[in-house]
């Protein structure tokens, strides 16, 4: 089930976002990271990919097969969620989605319970969605993003509204569940420190191009720093980890 | 992540799955659940006699002082019934009575759609100029300044009113679809639409003889005295269908209200169901505007308190939204009525009076952010 991204091609107006770019192919249990400097193309690359089945068949491939929105699981960069339903509620639409039938499915509440289990937001069940606070929403929104079981995670910026415990919480689940259900995952990534722990391939973007790709420890660099973000920095190795400083 | 063991595998039944893990916190928040559900369950049935409740205080009152037996014996033995309360319920109640379910729900669900697919909670087909549209359409035809051809003359009016209706609200859906202007632009367009079409109306007027000018002035008020059982029929065949349809489109409509990024990725094609529920919305705005007139605020009260009290699961806030719209414009019309003892007010004049103070209290609660 291999991922294949080629050639995408984006411009608003006169700018060119994303030029011809391609990426190589992402395996099933991979995580790949998308970093760059804002504006550099990260998400317009994922809303390519979710746009990109409607759009044309060849761009997006999944098995040599065009990708089909069944295969996704997306979980946009705007966390919130503006229904007055709850969370379970929720979950149980997103199961239905396409079903003309107004009964749910047999067991989606469990299902839909025992994912939240498995994440670690069990106590959000019942509450409603609008009241849920940025990091709750964002952790809501995976377990949306994963609930009919998607061959390909796209995560745009999924831990920017997470305090610390929650973006591991957040991102051991990805590589639980990329693992367990030969699933990859492709996320935007602005923290280069959890790129590198989390990501099995960095793709580095630069002026709507790939600039670099490969395992994060072998391309990020301090002259990658340099040349993507203009930032002066130094790598440090720490229990074997390279912990990313910046120098001012 | 020590609850990782917790995923269930693709072959293995959730309910099997609980049961070999004695999970009290998963079966206290199923059991929550599933009481959610059943209180929603309550509560449609509670709105549903509440309706019947409605519609049947609604026939029972009025200025000729019929007796209770008087009223249901000519509703059940009209053979053996005098002619005077036969005529009165068959031919003047019920008809008025029977109006108000119709129109008030379908009102209702128009507002609740535009709601859901504009994403805006101060829409309503009267809010927006929809109303609006769809009498300035109508007064074309009743001014005989415009007439559609191959439509029969008692259908003119409704027609007109419904193509008036079908461009404003896809004017509106075309606006709110450019990204950059917000929810609160969109309101401010909606009023704007409003006070064009009421300025035309106006014009309209001037350019009537007395006898249009009579029938436009009136039409305006809205009233439920315009009902008749040619009309209910049109709406109670045309209603439960387009309340199939939208209802075979809750799961989509719910996933819609959650975001429109989402509902996107997740293989909803957004523009052909906004299109869709619009066409449906048009429709029965127009149709209730040409029946009755221009009745305000339903559209946008009715949803709000299904909303509160129901959620919006789409499977229960549509049929809701439907019946709190038929007991509001019941009440509205009994109301109307029970006021000045001989008078039937003008039901724009009712709703308004319930209608404003919510509309304000839903912005001063917003903050006026949407």
């Amino acid at each position: 089930m291999t991922l294949k991204i080629n050639k995408l091609c984006v411009s608003f107006g006169k700018n060119l976002i994303l030029d011809n770019m391609s990426i190589p192919d992402i395996h099933p249990g991979e995580m790949v990271s998308l970093i760059g400097k804002n504006g550099a193309g990260k998400s317009t690359v994922l809303k390519q990919i979710t746009k990109r089945i409607r759009l044309d068949h060849k761009s997006v491939l999944l098995a040599g097969k065009p990708l089909v929105l069944d295969d996704i699981g997306y979980l946009p960069q705007d966390h919130r969620i503006s229904a007055n339903i709850t969370v379970l509620e929720l979950l149980i639409t997103t199961m239905h989605i396409g079903s003309n039938s107004l009964f749910t499915k047999a067991n989606s509440a469990e299902k839909a319970l025992t994912l939240l289990k498995s994440i670690g937001i069990m106590a959000l069940a019942n509450k409603v969605c609008t009241e849920l606070s940025g990091g709750e929403s964002q952790m809501v929104g995976l377990a949306q993003a994963v609930i009919n079981t998607p061959k390909v995670l796209v995560l745009d910026e999924p831990t920017a509204a997470l305090d610390m415990h929650n973006q591991f919480k957040l991102l051991e689940f990805v590589k639980f569940y990329t693992k367990h259900n030969n699933a990859c995952a492709i996320m935007v990534m602005h923290d280069l420190n959890l790129a590198i722990q989390y990501s099995h391939k960095v793709a580095a973007l630069h002026n709507g191009k790939l600039f670099a790709y490969g395992e994060p420890r072998k391309i990020i660099d301090e002259q990658l720093i340099q040349d993507i973000f203009n930032v002066n920095s130094q790598i440090i190795q720490l229990d074997d980890y390279p912990m990313i400083a910046a120098r001012l | 992540m020590s609850d990782m063991s917790y995923v269930p595998s693709a072959s293995e039944h959730a309910d099997e799955f609980i049961k070999k893990t004695h999970d009290a916190e998963l079966s206290h928040a199923l059991t929550r659940h599933h009481l959610r559900i059943k209180r929603k369950k309550l509560a449609l049935f509670g709105f549903f006699l509440l309706s019947i409740m409605g519609l049947i205080a609604d026939i029972l009152i009025g200025s000729h002082g019929l007796t209770l037996t008087q009223v249901l014996g000519a509703i059940f033995h009209p053979a053996s019934s005098d002619i005077a309360s036969r005529t009165i319920v068959w031919d003047i109640r019920m008809p008025m009575s029977l109006m108000a379910p119709f129109v008030g729900g379908a009102l209702a669900i128009a507002g609740a759609q535009m709601q859901t697919t504009l994403n805006n909670p101060l829409a309503d087909p009267y809010t927006f100029g929809v109303s609006a549209a769809a009498g300035f359409g109508a007064s074309l035809v009743i001014t005989n300044i415009v007439a559609i051809p191959f439509i029969p003359q008692q259908y003119q009016v409704a027609a007109m009113a419904f193509v008036m209706c079908l461009l404003t609200t896809f004017m509106i859906a075309g606006i709110s679809s450019i990204k950059r202007i917000s929810i609160e632009g969109v309101m401010l367009f909606g009023v704007a639409i409003m006070f064009a079409y009421n300025g035309m109306l106006t014009m309209m007027q001037y350019i009537a003889t007395e006898t249009q000018l009579q029938t436009l002035v009136f039409w305006q008020m809205g009233s439920l005295d315009r009902g008749s059982w040619d009309k209910i029929i049109i709406l109670a065949i045309l209603l439960p269908i387009v309340l199939a349809i939208m209802m075979k489109d809750a799961w989509k409509l719910s996933s819609l209200k959650v975001g429109l990024e989402r509902a996107e990725s997740m293989g909803i094609n957004v523009k052909r169901l906004r299109i869709k529920t619009l066409l449906l919305v048009s429709l029965i705005t127009s149709l209730s505007v040409a029946f009755v007139g221009a009745i305000g605020f339903v559209g946008l009260v009715a949803p709000h308190i299904a909303r509160m009290v129901l959620g919006e699961d789409q499977r229960f806030f549509l049929p809701a939204s439907f019946l709190l719209g038929a007991v509001l414009l019941e009440f509205a019309s009994i109301a109307s009525k029970s006021i000045m003892p001989g008078i039937i007010l003008p039901l724009t004049v009712m709703m308004s009076m319930v209608g404003i103070p919510f509309f304000i209290f839903l912005i001063i609660k917003k903050g006026g952010k949407f």
